[in-house]
């Protein structure tokens, strides 16, 4: 019987449901079990059901990176143990080459057999703690290729026939810092699929193995169905974006990452090329880390409803990349910082790419979403105690805001939106854990990225040695710390950019013993500040402060367009300085922090001016200057649009209605240049000194309004290409 | 005054308020037991509950007075503070907590956005949000110059001049009441106990709990959460109670009220003003606790409970006869720190909506057509057809037969709304509902297996144990679906939370964080000792706070213990008296057996240590249960020779064609008989489905088994 007539739309919806709750069940269980705080709290860990072929059918709900790579790990262990394959097997590998995003990542599979035919596969893999090399954590700061890094495993049995291989886990284990929670993440991962293969042996047994294959025929389907149903819905068109990594690992520049995103009917093409070659420093990541990129941000954007079906949704997709790139690295580069450097800025690329054609499309527009905290801006802090017992803590609570989104702000302290489920530990238990006092945690001012909806601030902390004789090995893992790396959209600006500060002899335990509590740096009296680069090592003395501040999110829409009294509300919270309601919104406020709405509305007209006066004039004068009505008292949900003249479709403003010109040729030919100084936009920008980077808000020359915005380094083509949409044709 | 004040022979009344019903179940010794319903009074939920006692009252022949009079207790269960958090109609509450750390609330340690989600919700990763209004505006939290290190020792002088400013200030903004949480206060209370003095003495009007009061446990965030809401619901809780107290006893009532808390047992109304959060979310523990009472004897006490209604389906479990408690409560978002009955729902029951999605594949929920306006066949107006549109289609359930207070249901319109579903799936209207009650089943069942797997269970190692007003329609359904043969249908399923109230004792516990590493030393065991010998003596003084001696609570010793750096906690029992070297070398064991247990053979990796965590005392006085057996339960019609009163065409979801089922009723239905399937039982407030190839048995204590035959199962 041909599989797929044996199901049923009964039987598809109950084993749909099924399957789904049980590739639910298997990240639970997992998370349950694991030993790291990295899973258990962090959430950094996946699971997936997979195809007889390696392709994901089901991709688990944490982080969504390391679900996406299984596919590789499933389809490379294929490749290496062909025939060998049994049941009761399972596979381990940390090799990048192999599926792994990097060697932290430690995935195991297992394939589900039935009556000796091989009918699916699971895998989990999770993030774990160190598994060796040069720096604690295994972020090895420093090294310039794999050699450099710590040793990798290829696809090896864990598992042969039911049996537990000693000397794997022995060797696996040998390497790491962490031997002990590594070995109970390996029970966990292999417990957990064990329960899986269980439940779906239990579904064959009950509805046969042609049920089974059927509906996993079915679900790949059905989710492909969705994705092409909502594609269609959208403008055929090429999206294009520019990202950048400011530090390699080795050395402080700037490398630049590129996308080129072409939509036709039901099928999208990623075309990465232009992006810089590989690194000397450990930001590379390899094909796996490329795909996962583009993966997480595709399944819960066009996928938040349906099944997180990779196989399917990677029949709408083509991928293309230059082998030896910086996000498609060859042997042997380093990339044990991939996964927040070169996969991360993938995936924003992705993000910026579909944002800009939901909010041009009008469907799906409340997915678009300006860019939000992705990379990472962590340290670790390593050293002895005062018992003397050696200790190494990743702090994971230095995390960004989220962007904007079109019917609202971004979310203060998001952390990353691909991992959905990161949770922060409280300061009490890590304070516990290890030999350190938070003088503060808390929302960062100035970090939002202004828009008609703002970027969700940033978190910002100082943390200080307590009760040690030694000092510490403070490692930095950042990015963002010399542009911003979030992005608004549709005119919003970025967030600030994010950096680590060390205050030298400040001793602010003594200085809390005298019963006074600094709150700002200002109130902090120290020898020096000094100012690490993005990835770096330092040490830590016992009387020396560390102060670590993380980027807001992205705004969505012009500042000027905000509500006034959401901005004063904005300065009373803290979000924003006074200064900032001027300069970013145009807002005035009283003494008490009133709105003066004359003022404003004054102020606001004079930025507009003001824009059109010294901003960079269009390549291609617009086609028709029209003056808004103010009768027109609704603010657009985004201001660029795209407006039928006659037979043409053309990009227009919709604040003043004027046309700009057809679609055809990229939108920023029509726009005026306003070129914003980093440090005008955060007192906070002004701890970069690298003053190459701006950022360019492109405006509408008749009305002033920001359309769409980008940061840029100096060098760059100043005419980055945005949105070209396809005419329409049939007409 | 003792709780229990007429010993055994009063009346117990146990009284369950719900979003739609207010349930009462009233236990006689001499009457035997009765079972009443009201409309839920949301405005003021003590008018329901009046109501409800009245007809309880008629049934027996008597006034209100009459059996309030003569009660020995009276268990309340409460939404009020639930209703209150889900409504946002709580007070305005100021907030204190450590300087640097004021917006600890509001970053919510970042997982905020998705707490309490499902899976489903948390996909949707452009929509997500903090919760809105946050529970305390930012405004309202201020600062408190002091600090507290991780071992207890003051780091920064406390400021309580400062503090009190603050307070002044913000009660002159018109703050009605005050939480605070300093850090490590768990450990060293003293700063938030000083500024609890001057607050009270200071601004005697407003409501002010501490931290260290209310969940003396590591970690800021949930501490501060369990603070907040306290403080948030506090007055309204207590005034309710109060309130509610003082008409009861008007009424002539001499026992105290009891109140349901979400751990499980009950406890005084003084108790509850203090700590209204111990009833947040107390709605379903008591069908789970009644399960276990009820449900002893099946499975070593391995029981899965699920109560289903018209919208929501709820999961419970006991494992080894002890309730499966929640350690990481969440409400609107909030994650809190007090034990709680473990529930998961999912919107799922009769008012289900069957839908086509985009592509046309058919779905079944979770949206819900509610009470209002309800299946089509209830003819209010709905045109969504439903979960008990498509049972009535199939013949469950008898369209002359009222539901839901409806005098006949409309089978036509059921009809028509299904035929045009399954129009377009090329399926006729007893297809397509057999179709939707077939993906209910399974989605039901799927809930009841994820509760189970993800903590390592095997679904059919359990008694499955069915109630709640749709309960036993779905029962033998959903056992099936998980491998179990056996459904039991819980005594008065319709009221069971109202009369599982009535098989709880008085609890009261103590917790406190307590770290110690394995290898436990007789170092441990003396510092263990003494940690619980405190905790021991604050349990003992609130039993003898409510006049009862010392000697009539019964008092256990727990712990939870976890592997180093895992954050997955097991219980473990702790030995009485004062520990010595073997009673503390002991709990890594006990722990690593029951940790194999749980997740398997070779699941411990006893390499990387054990650490204890966290002490608790439980103390509890017994309270006189119902019988579980009791002949006057059955209402027989010694008259009737047969069950059977009819028969009737039923479609069974998985059969091609309609079979003839027997039509039983109640009356004649008493401990011992056997009705074989397929047949309907139909009861005076539910629907038993019998289907084919199973047979059902009522047993003495007033359940029903409902067993399927061995070759079906």
């Amino acid at each position: 019987m041909n599989p797929k007539q044996a199901v049923d739309a009964t039987t598809f919806e109950i084993l749909r449901h099924r399957l789904w709750e049980i590739n639910d069940e298997m990240g639970l269980l997992a998370r349950r079990l694991s030993g790291s705080p990295a899973v258990y709290e962090t959430g950094d860990f996946n699971t997936a059901i997979l195809t007889p072929d390696g392709h994901g059918l089901f991709i688990g709900v944490h982080i969504i990176r390391q679900g996406s790579v299984l596919d590789v790990v499933v389809q490379s262990v294929l490749q290496v143990f062909g025939d060998e394959i049994a049941d009761g097997d399972a596979f381990l590998t940390t090799d990048p080459w192999a599926g792994a995003l990097h060697a932290q990542d430690a995935a195991v599979v297992k394939p589900i057999f039935w009556q000796d035919q091989l009918v699916a596969w699971t895998g989990v893999v999770m993030h774990e703690l160190d598994v060796g090399g040069p720096r604690p954590g295994s972020w090895s700061v420093g090294a310039q290729d794999a050699y450099q890094e710590c040793p990798l495993l290829p696809p090896i049995k864990l598992v042969d026939r039911g049996s537990y291989r000693k000397d794997v886990e022995a060797a696996f284990l040998r390497n790491s810092r962490t031997p002990q929670i590594n070995a109970l993440n390996l029970r966990a991962k292999l417990v957990a699929q064990v329960a899986t293969g269980e439940r779906l042996r239990e579904i064959i047994e009950q509805y046969g193995l042609d049920v089974f294959m059927g509906v996993q025929t079915r679900i790949v389907e059905y989710v492909r169905e969705t994705v092409r149903q909502r594609l269609r819905g959208l403008r055929d068109g090429t999206y294009s974006a520019t990202a950048l990594v400011d530090h390699d690992g080795t050395l402080d520049k700037f490398y630049h990452l590129q996308l080129a995103m072409t939509k036709s009917d039901d099928h999208l093409v990623f075309d990465f090329s232009g992006t810089d070659r590989q690194a000397p420093g450990p930001i590379n990541c390899t094909y796996a880390g490329l795909l996962s990129g583009v993966m997480q941000v595709l399944l819960p954007s066009l996928c938040y409803d349906v099944p997180w079906c990779q196989k399917a949704v990677g029949e709408c997709v083509d991928i293309i990349s230059e082998p030896g790139t910086l996000n498609n690295a060859l042997w042997p580069a380093a990339t044990t910082m991939s996964t927040t450097n070169a996969c991360q800025s993938t995936g924003d690329l992705v993000w910026q790419t579909l944002t800009r054609m939901y909010g041009i499309s009008e469907s799906l527009r409340s997915e678009a979403i300006a860019l939000g905290f992705g990379g990472v801006n962590a340290g670790f802090l390593a050293g002895t105690d005062a018992a003397g017992t050696r200790f190494v803590n990743l702090f994971t609570d230095s995390v960004g805001g989220g962007g904007a989104r079109s019917f609202g702000d971004g979310i203060d302290v998001s952390a990353n939106l691909v991992v959905p489920s990161h949770a922060i530990p409280n300061v009490e238990r890590i304070e516990s854990l290890v030999p350190v006092l938070y003088l503060y945690r808390r929302q960062c001012a100035s970090t939002s990225g202004a828009g008609r909806y703002r970027g969700g601030a940033g978190l910002e902390m100082i943390v200080v040695p307590y009760g040690v004789k030694e000092p510490m090995e403070a490692v930095f893992i950042s990015s963002g710390c010399a542009h911003p790396s979030t992005k608004g959209a549709f005119g919003g600006l970025p967030g600030s950019i994010q950096r680590n500060l060390i205050l030298r002899q400040a001793d602010v335990p003594k200085l809390l013993g005298t019963g006074f509590i600094p709150t700002t740096i200002d109130e902090i009296p120290c020898s020096a500040v000094d100012v690490p680069h993005a990835k770096d090592s330092v040490q830590l003395d016992p009387a020396d402060a560390w102060l670590n501040f993380s980027t807001g999110g992205g705004g969505f829409g012009d500042p000027l367009l905000r509500e006034p009294a959401m901005v004063a509300a904005d300065v009373v919270s803290g979000i924003y300085e006074v200064e900032a309601a001027a300069t970013l919104y145009g807002v005035s406020l009283d003494d008490d922090g009133n709105v003066d709405l004359d003022e404003t509305r004054r102020r606001r007209a004079g930025i507009r001016r003001h824009r059109i006066d010294i901003g960079r004039p269009p390549k291609v004068q617009p086609r028709e200057a029209r003056e808004r009505d103010d009768q027109d008292v609704g603010i657009p949900e985004i201001c660029l649009v795209v407006r039928s003249e006659g037979d043409e479709d053309c990009f227009a403003c919709a604040w003043c209605s004027s046309i700009l010109g057809p679609v055809i040729l990229d939108v920023r030919n029509y726009m005026i240049t306003v070129e914003h100084k980093l440090s005008s936009l955060s007192p906070l920008n002004r701890l970069t000194t690298d003053d190459r980077v701006s950022v360019l808000a492109y405006c509408c020359p008749s009305c002033g309004t920001a359309l769409t915005s980008d940061v840029r380094v100096l060098d760059d083509d100043s005419w980055p290409p945005e949105i070209e949409l396809r005419a329409r044709t049939g007409r | 005054m003792l709780p229990v004040s007429r010993g055994r022979d009063g009346i117990r009344i146990g009284i369950d308020v719900g979003g739609t019903f207010t349930d009462c179940v009233v236990v006689d010794p001499i009457r035997g037991r009765y079972h009443a319903k009201a409309f839920t009074t949301p405005e003021d939920p003590a008018l329901g509950v009046l109501d409800v006692l009245q007809r309880a009252a008629e049934m027996m022949g008597r006034s209100t007075g009459e059996i309030l009079s003569t009660a020995a207790s009276f268990i309340h269960g409460t939404t009020v503070g639930t209703n209150t958090l889900i409504e946002r109609r709580g007070a305005r509450v100021g907030l204190l907590m450590t300087k640097g750390h004021e917006e600890t609330l509001a970053i919510g340690r970042v997982y905020q956005k998705v707490a309490g989600l499902s899976e489903r919700e948390k996909t949707h990763v452009t929509h997500l949000s903090r919760p809105t209004p946050p529970i305390v505006h930012p405004r309202d939290v201020r600062p408190v110059s002091e600090r507290i290190d991780s071992r207890g020792c003051v780091v920064a002088p406390l400021d309580p001049d400062a503090a009190l400013t603050s307070v002044a200030d913000l009660a002159g903004t018109g703050v009605e009441a005050i939480a605070i949480c300093l850090l490590f206060s768990f450990l060293n209370p003293h700063h938030e106990q000083v500024l609890r003095e001057a607050v009270r003495r200071e601004f005697p009007d407003l409501y002010v709990c501490i931290s260290s009061d209310v969940a003396p446990v590591l970690g800021e965030y949930e501490r501060c959460v369990s603070t907040v809401l306290n403080a948030y619901i506090g007055r309204r809780v207590g005034e309710y109670l109060t309130r509610l107290e003082r008409n009861l006893h008007a009424l002539g009532m001499t026992c105290s009220l009891l109140v349901m808390q979400a751990h499980g047992g009950v406890t005084t109304v003084a108790d509850i003003r203090e700590k209204p959060l111990l009833t947040v979310d107390s709605g379903p523990a008591g069908g789970v606790l009644g399960a276990g009472y009820y449900g002893a004897d099946a499975e070593n006490g391995n029981i899965i409970c699920v109560d289903v209604g018209g919208t929501s389906f709820d999961v419970g479990l006991l494992i080894d006869g002890r309730v499966e408690i929640d350690a990481a409560p969440v409400i609107a978002q909030y994650s809190y720190v007090l034990p709680k009955v473990y529930i998961k729902s999912i919107g799922a029951g009769g008012g289900s909506i069957a839908w086509l999605d985009h592509l046309g594949a058919l779905r079944v929920g979770p949206r819900s057509a509610g009470v209002d306006p309800g299946p089509v066949s209830y003819g209010r107006g709905g045109t969504a057809p439903t979960v008990t549109d498509a049972h009535l289609v199939l013949g469950f359930l008898d369209p002359s037969f009222p539901l839901g207070g409806h005098v006949g249901l409309d089978k036509d319109a059921a009809e028509r709304a299904l035929a045009a579903l399954g129009e377009q799936l090329g399926m006729t209207a007893p297809e397509t509902a057999s179709a939707v009650v077939a993906i209910c089943n399974a989605q039901m069942a799927d809930l009841v297996r994820k509760v189970t797997i993800e903590r390592g269970l095997d679904p059919r190692r359990f008694a499955f144990f069915a109630y709640g007003g749709a309960g036993p329609m779905f029962a033998a359904f959903i056992a099936r679906e998980i491998g179990s043969r056996v459904a039991y249908v819980a005594p008065g399923s319709g009221v069971f939370s109202a009369l599982g109230m009535l098989t709880t004792d008085l609890v009261y516990y103590e917790e406190h964080s307590h770290l110690a590493r394995s290898p436990f030393d007789p170092e441990t065991a003396t510092r263990l000792t003494s940690v619980y010998r405190d905790l021991e003596e604050r349990v003992l003084r609130r039993f003898e706070r409510e006049g009862i001696p010392r000697t009539a609570a019964s008092l256990s010793r727990l712990a939870d213990l976890r592997f180093v750096r895992q954050v997955n906690e097991l219980e473990v029992p702790v030995s009485a008296g004062d520990l010595g070297a073997d009673d503390v070398a002991g709990l890594e064991a006990v722990f690593v057996g029951r940790y194999e247990r749980t997740y398997g053979a070779g699941s411990a990796y006893t390499a990387a240590g054990v650490e204890l965590v966290k002490v608790r005392v439980v103390g509890r006085v017994d309270m006189e249960k119902p019988p579980r057996a009791d002949p006057r339960l059955w209402h027989v019609n010694e008259a009737a020779q047969d069950t059977r009163v009819g028969e009737r065409e039923i479609l069974f979801p998985g059969s091609a064609v309609p079979v003839v089922a027997a039509i039983h009723s109640s009356e004649s239905i008493r401990p011992g008989t056997v009705v074989q399937g397929p047949a309907v039982l139909q009861r005076l407030a539910d629907t038993v489905v019998i289907p084919q190839g199973s047979s059902l048995e009522a047993r003495d204590d007033g359940s029903l088994v409902v067993r399927w035959d061995a070759e079906v199962a």
